[in-house]
Parts: structure tokens; sequence; C-alpha cells
């Protein structure tokens, strides 16, 4: 059995006075996000070009290419605009006890993490982001891969501050 | 006692040598029996067989020496300085394991029957809670086993205790409860009652691809009219023997599974003592797990209409681990009466049961359209197959009939089962129920949750539905389609999680 904690009380809530996630700020992620995932998309339209030339040089006819080139182009138009969507959709909000994150536009996700739950914190960076001033933060619970998160295109300073911000957090409802 | 033993390198009971080798063997024959069995198949010529020979004795003694290599380079030992416990093992690649004692999760033992036969136990350490694996150590005295893993538990709880206002009492002291164990008709009564359905399937598929090679055997000679009519009495014959094949197969089918009932269950028994729950279980490897209320994170009871007219139901126990070893840690215990699931629960949720608030929740009719819709592919395909090729012969009224009793079942069904599909929020406990015929019921603890997601496609949100999840260390619930309401209780179940100052595990 538990102990009973000495500040033990057991009012009565009132569910509809509990804060509410949904009506948080949401902060955006740098723009420079969205230059990446442009970056990607574009390399990877680009390899799919190059491959449908080769094809069309090979063996395919004028209208067989064409209407590969109509599908590819169609289909990165769309990854375009949805990429721009996603950075417009995508955000996070710092509570005092919980981290609130929130991305995808088709598929819309919100996960919340209370900070006495995180295991770890940490920052990644990869080439792009290297390149482009931003980083990646992590945060990591014990729930398994769907109930971790990863917040894209942030600010490096921001980064280590929101990650020093939550391991103070953790290291404070430890005991 | 001695209570630094165990402080020098240790090496397994020599009959590791033995297991070692065995079980490399084994490991050898399965990579390579394919290779073996072409060679056998191709008629080799007498001096390849030879070399074969020659070079399986080889691969054997090379195989022997490995094995007392390797046993010589198991080391295992307790470094009482750094309160760790230490393991060192492999010869190409060593790999050397610490583990500090208040990382212990659970010790416990393992036999397999060839360890059954040379009398050795595997000890397994859990670390749980990180992301460092298990250790194993396979070949073990009886005598060594207990010592050791006495050892570890109460180093482990001396150190726990240290830092932790809850201090976990030796099992020695602990007085029983209550034991429950499951005797040979219960299990029968599993094997005849779970799994059938699969069995069934299985046979039905089997009897499927018989008629179609019969009906395409008779089709070839169906102009032979002559040939036809002589034939008839065979067709009768053939029947009779799918009639018997089919009891035969449903026969072996159940038998199988009672078989499986037994491997993996037998001599089940439950124990509780004071603070934990000890199961054990197992013909084939047999394993004592304990359970604690502070380590569980979800638990499903399921049970049919079948098994609930046995009064079978079955539990299902997630426990704490780390990411990698989710599945692992699910412990399954068939074969409970009502009374006993009623116990085990009282005992891991030794909240009351007293809620100032009973919630319900049912999903959207969009979920209810999107099943159907699903469900009604199959039709599909199958009528295209019988509209555009000739792989199905069958006459437009048949057709029909097949459709329209698919349809008509597929929608009784989805209607019925969407019914069925619940969310409860109580003021400690989120329940799930979900399920037609293998009705189950999740139980979760509310401050127990990781995370929790919502998530709400673009077609949702007119409509204002969401999808959720609930991420808990010992696997996800999740609930799809439901009202927006919902979301005064995702924040209550957050406050809860927040506000708790107990330990999720």
């Amino acid at each position: 059995m538990d102990p009973i904690a000495n500040d033990f009380s057991n009012e009565q809530l009132d569910l509809a006075s509990l804060p509410k996630y949904e009506s948080v700020a949401f902060s955006s992620v740098s723009s420079k996000y969205l230059i990446k995932m442009n970056i990607q998309t574009g390399i990877l339209m680009l390899v799919l070009f190059i491959m449908l030339g080769v094809l069309w040089f090979l063996q395919l006819n004028q209208l067989q290419a064409g209407i590969n080139l109509a599908i590819i182009s169609v289909a990165f138009i769309f990854r375009f605009w949805n990429n721009y969507k996603l950075l417009q959709s995508l955000g996070y909000a710092v509570r005092d006890k919980d981290v609130v994150y929130k991305r995808g536009f088709i598929f819309n996700k919100t996960t919340i993490i209370p900070f006495n739950r995180v295991q770890h914190a940490s920052i990644s960076r990869g080439v792009w982001d290297k390149l482009l001033g931003i980083s990646s933060l992590n945060i990591f619970t014990a729930g398994g891969s769907g109930s971790d998160i990863t917040i894209p295109g942030l600010d490096p300073e921001m980064a280590v501050r929101l990650k020093e911000a939550i391991a103070v957090k953790i290291s404070k409802d430890e005991f | 006692m001695n209570s630094e033993a165990y402080n020098t390198a240790q090496r397994q009971s020599i009959a590791g040598i033995l297991l070692i080798f065995v079980s490399s063997l084994y490991k050898l024959v399965k990579i390579f029996w394919a290779m073996g069995a072409y060679l056998l198949l191709s008629g080799p010529s007498k001096t390849t067989l030879i070399y074969t020979a020659l070079g399986l004795l080889v691969v054997t003694g090379l195989t022997l020496i490995y094995s007392y290599v390797y046993y010589l380079k198991f080391i295992f030992y307790i470094d009482y300085g750094r309160e760790e416990f230490i393991l060192e093992k492999g010869i190409f690649s060593t790999e050397n394991s610490a583990i500090p004692f208040d990382k212990i999760q659970q010790v416990y033992f393992k036999r397999s029957i060839f360890q059954r036969v040379i009398n050795v136990y595997s000890l397994v350490i859990d670390t749980a809670g990180s992301n460092q694996k298990e250790v194993e150590i396979k070949a073990i005295s009886e005598n060594d086993a207990n010592r050791l893993s006495e050892i570890l538990l109460k180093a482990k709880s001396e150190k726990v205790g240290e830092n932790q206002l809850e201090e976990e009492r030796l099992e020695t002291e602990d007085h029983e409860a209550w034991t429950h164990k499951v005797d040979f008709l219960t299990l029968l009564k599993i094997g005849i009652s779970t799994n059938y359905l699969r069995g069934l399937s299985l046979v039905f598929a089997f009897v499927v691809s018989i008629y179609n090679r019969i009906n395409t055997y008779f089709k070839d000679r169906l102009e032979d009219v002559e040939v036809y009519f002589s034939q008839f009495s065979g067709v009768l014959q053939s029947i009779g023997y799918l009639a018997l094949l089919f009891v035969v197969l449903l026969l072996l089918s159940i038998t199988i599974t009672i078989i499986e009932v037994f491997i993996k269950y037998y001599g089940l028994k439950i124990q509780q003592t004071k603070d934990k729950l000890e199961v054990e279980m197992g013909l084939k490897t047999n394993t004592k797990v304990s359970l604690q209320p502070r380590r569980l994170q979800l638990m499903r009871i399921s049970t049919n209409p079948v098994q609930k007219r046995f009064n079978l139901y079955e539990a299902q126990i997630s426990l704490s681990s780390s990411e990698n070893e989710l599945q692992k840690n699910k412990i399954k215990i068939p074969g409970l009466g009502k009374e006993i699931v009623k116990k085990i629960k009282s005992f891991l949720y030794s909240e009351s049961s007293e809620s100032q608030f009973r919630t319900t929740f049912s999903p959207d009719k969009l979920l209810l359209f999107r099943k159907i819709s699903l469900a009604m592919v199959p039709a599909l395909i199958f009528l295209a197959v019988w509209y555009f090729t000739a792989l199905v012969s069958l006459q437009l009224w048949a057709v029909l009939v097949l459709a329209g009793l698919y349809v008509f079942a597929a929608i009784a069904i989805q209607i019925l089962s969407f019914k069925a599909r619940k969310l409860i929020f109580t003021e400690e406990f989120l329940q799930k129920k979900k399920g037609l015929w293998n009705k189950t019921e999740e139980t979760l603890e509310l401050f127990k949750i990781q995370s929790i997601s919502i998530k709400q496609p673009i077609w949702y949100r007119r409509r204002n539905l969401v999808n959720i999840v609930f991420h808990t260390a010992g696997g996800d619930l999740k609930f799809y389609a439901v009202s927006n309401d919902i979301l005064r209780y995702i924040n209550y179940v957050l406050y809860k999680a927040e506000f708790s100052k107990r330990n999720w595990m």
C-alpha cells in the first residue's frame, strides 16, 4: 500500500474548471524547417525526374513519359503544398506541468507529455539542420515510440533552453 | 550468512558446457539443415559423403572447443563496493554488463526441458525501465541460483529502500494470502474453448482448396458425359471422405490447441503474498514471475460466451518495461474464475472502486460506417473475381445468395460490435470494453499514463471527432472516432498524472 501523502486532500473536482490543453497558445517553429522539408522533397523529386529521364531515353515513348511526368509533378506539387501546411500546423507549448506538441494538417496529431513522465530529452541536428541553423528537440518517455515526440525546426538556443528547462522539471519531480 | 558471497569471479555450473555445446550445435543445424537436406537429396557420391562426415566431425570438435572456451570466458560476480552485478562473456567480441543493484527489477528462474535433464536453471535478471537488456545466466545449479537471487533481491531492496519511502519486504517475510491452481480439467477446457475459431478457419481453408482441386478435376472431364455418370457414385463417396476429413481435421486442430495450452500453461499457479502476486507456469520452459501492483500498467480481461459458460476468464497483464521488451512483459494467465479475477483486481488495484462519476463514451456512427465499408471490400473482390475471371464458377443466383448472406452477416456483426465498444472514465480508472464474441475489457489506472495523443484527420474536423491514444509503459490503449466532449476527460487524466506523487513504476 502506498503511504498517504502528508498534503493529501480529496475535494470534489469540477471537470470544467481544469486547465484545458486545447486552449493553450502554441509557439510555431522556424520557417527554416520548411526550407529543410522542401530541400528534402526537392532532392527526391530530382532523383525521380532523372530516373524518368533515363527511362524515357531507354524505352518509353512520348505519351508514357508525359503521363508519368504529369503524375510525378502533381504528386510533388501536393507534397510541397503539404510541407507548407505542415509547417503552419506545427506548434508546441510548454506548460507548468507538461509539454504539448501538435503537428500535421491532413492527419493532425497532438501529444501531451507530463514532465513527471519524461525519461530524458535530447537535441539532435542533421546535416541540413546544421546548414540552416536549426535543431530538433527529442523528448522520450517509457511509453514506446508512439509516445515520444520530436520537435523540429527550433532555434538552437531555444532548443537548449527548452532541454534545460525540461531537465530541471524532471529532477524537481523526482523527489 | 556470508554477506560478501559471490564477490569473486564465478563460472556457470560445469554442465553448462554441455548446454552451450548443444545449443550452438542446434543453431548450426538450424542454419545449415537446408543445405544438408539438399546434399542428401541430390544423391551424393561416396567421397562427398565421407568428406561431409569428416567436415561434420571437425565442426563438432570445433564447437566443443568453442563451448569450453565460452564457458571459461563466461564470468559473473558481485561488486559490493560499487553495488553492481557484473557479467562478462564472449570469445571474439566480449560483452561486459554491469547492473547497479537499484536497476534490478526482477530476478527469476527459467528451465527448458534440456535444462531440466542436465539439472541446471536459467537465472534471468531483468533491468526494466532502462534501455539495457536483460541478463541471463543459462546454466546455474539450483543452489547457486537460489542464493544468488536471494542476495541480489536483498541488495536491491536495501538499495531501493534507501531512496524510497516504501520499503519492499523480503520474500521470506511474506505470508501467503491465497493460492489458485489451475487443474488438468480446466486446462482441457481452455484448450477446447480457445482458438477453435482459428482451427476452424484453418480447416475451412483446407477444405476449400481441396474442393477447388476436385472441381477442376471434374470440369476437365465434364464434357465426357458417360465418364461423368460412371463417376457420379465416386463423387458421393468423395463427399463422404471430405466430411470425414473435415471431422478429423477439426479434431486435429483442437488437439493441437490443447497440446499448445498444456505446454504453455501446465502447472499454472498463482499465489498472493503480502505485496506481490507470484505466477508460475509452463511445461517446456517453466517461468516464474512476480507481479507487484506498482509495476502494473495495463490489464486486459477477456472471455467469450463458451468460456463464460465454463467460468473461464483470461487476464493479460502488462508490466512496466523498457521499450524493446514490451511483448516479453505481457503475461497471459488463462483459466481464471470470476472470483479469482475479482481477487486479482482488488489486489492489483488497491484503490476503492467507488467513484464520484462514471462517464461512458461511445464511438461516432462514422466509425460504424467505415467498418461496414471495409467489411464490404472482400465481397466486392469476390464479385469482381467471379465476374471477370473464371476462377469461381457459380450461377448468378448462387452468387447473389452468397453475397447477400455475407453482406447481411457483416453488417449485423459490425453493428453489434460497434454497440459493444465503450470507453468508461471513472475517478481513478479508464476502461475500454469491446468485442462481440471475444469480449475484452482493458483497465488502466489514470495516473499510469505516459502521454496522450489526440489525432484528428481532416475529415473528422467538421464532425468534431477525435481519435484518442493513451500511451502507457505497457502498451497503448486506443479509442477511435469519439466526440470531442471527451477532451474534458483528457484534461482530467492529465491532471491525475501530473498531480499524482505516486510512482508509476
